[in-house]
């Protein structure tokens, strides 16, 4: 039984047309702008913050709830500063959508033990692991 | 307390039918339950050995892509103002469809191009190829992270669902099917009181009768003769009880 493969052709899309938003340091973001995921649309609205390197969390999270309220953006990049400044919110974050992300930066490699989401799901990988544990033996 | 340990139901053969079949359908409703939570986990499981593969290819896609970001204005120059000054028209956007794992909707996240490319004639004079090179590294990181989003938004809602199923499956082993049983026990004890009830009733009554004709007898057995007497001498009586009494 193949899961991951369901025919795609049948699918409906419910979503079309949506964006990927990016908060994050210059060069990454002009990066992904290159890529073309930029938008500029009514009154010079744009799918993209730059913050810089010494940028606080207020700033930050200006950009981000501007995004997160905005329909058409689906995925929202945020570069590994800014994610660390406002590391307590990406934990609450709870929401369906839009998706926030974390990036590595250009001035910081990636290392997945310090991720976020990373560590959530370390987390939950065990809560998990306890949990069936848990039921199976109940079972029994 | 008494409602908690047991159904408010009157102890009836048919309310044992009714239990019975309620048991039933509660043993039923945990073994599918039970299938369900391990489709669940079975799904749950395999996006998150995917999340931490893609997460690490992510490291090492975007490590590229800022090196070759590097290597391109190492050629043509910082190029950054220019590129942020002709943001117009998103050329990658997003859509969305559902997918289905055991009666769960999961959004899967597909990025596809979208009109041309706007930044077509960067680096026209000079570092053009690093630019193409930047380009493709960037556009390849955008697909691993679409995909790494539809596999973290599954993660969260299956996470919460399989929650959801195993406080049930619990809930059903623990709880409900324990109440049912006692229900039936206790309709079971109640019905085995009855009869017995009912059988000592019986006993008794026949004790009773039985001593009643004791009596009888013994009465007979010191009247023996006349009793004889009375039996030659009325030759017409056949010892009917209701002329006897």
């Amino acid at each position: 039984m193949s899961i991951s493969k369901i025919p795609t052709e049948f699918a409906e899309y419910y979503f079309v047309n949506q964006l990927i938003a990016i908060v994050g340091e210059e060069d990454t973001v002009v990066g992904f702008l290159l890529a073309g995921i930029g938008e500029c649309g009514k009154n010079n609205q744009t799918n993209f913050a730059i913050v810089p390197y010494n940028a606080t969390e207020d700033e930050i999270m200006n950009h981000l709830q501007k995004f997160i309220l905005r329909e058409q953006i689906a995925i929202i990049l945020v570069t590994y500063e800014a994610a660390h400044k406002i590391k307590h919110f990406l934990v609450e974050y709870k929401s369906f959508l839009p998706v926030i992300l974390e990036i590595p930066s250009k001035y910081h490699h990636y290392n997945p033990a310090e991720d976020e989401i990373m560590m959530r799901l370390a987390q939950k990988y065990c809560e998990g692991d306890e949990r069936r544990a848990s039921t199976s033996s109940n079972g029994k | 307390m008494s409602g908690k340990e047991r159904l408010p139901i009157f102890p009836s053969r048919g309310a044992q039918m009714l239990m019975k079949s309620r048991l039933k359908g509660a043993q039923k409703g945990h073994s599918l339950l039970k299938k369900k939570a391990d489709a669940l986990q079975m799904r749950f499981r395999m996006i998150l050995g995917k999340i931490i593969e893609t997460k690490t290819l992510m490291g090492e896609v975007m490590k590229e892509a800022a090196f070759s970001l590097a290597e391109a204005k190492f050629a043509t120059g910082d190029f950054n103002q220019v590129v942020l000054q002709n943001v117009t028209k998103a050329q990658l956007k997003i859509r969305t469809k559902k997918d289905n794992v055991a009666g769960v909707t999961l959004p899967v996240f597909e990025c596809y191009q979208d009109g041309t490319d706007t930044y077509e004639l960067a680096g026209l004079a000079r570092g053009g190829q690093q630019l193409a090179k930047l380009k493709k590294n960037y556009q390849s990181a955008i697909k691993l992270l679409v995909e790494l989003a539809s596999l973290q938004t599954s993660f969260v809602t299956l996470d919460d669902v399989i929650k959801i199923t195993n406080r049930r499956v619990n809930a059903i082993e623990h709880v409900i099917i324990p109440r049912i049983e006692r229900t039936l026990a206790y309709i079971i004890s109640e019905l085995d009181e009855l009869e017995r009830e009912e059988f000592y009733r019986l006993k008794k009554i026949q004790d009773k009768k039985r001593i009643a004709r004791k009596k009888l007898e013994e009465q007979k057995a010191a009247l023996g003769i006349t009793e004889s007497a009375l039996d030659s001498a009325n030759l017409l009586d056949e010892g009917d009880e209701d002329i006897l009494f």
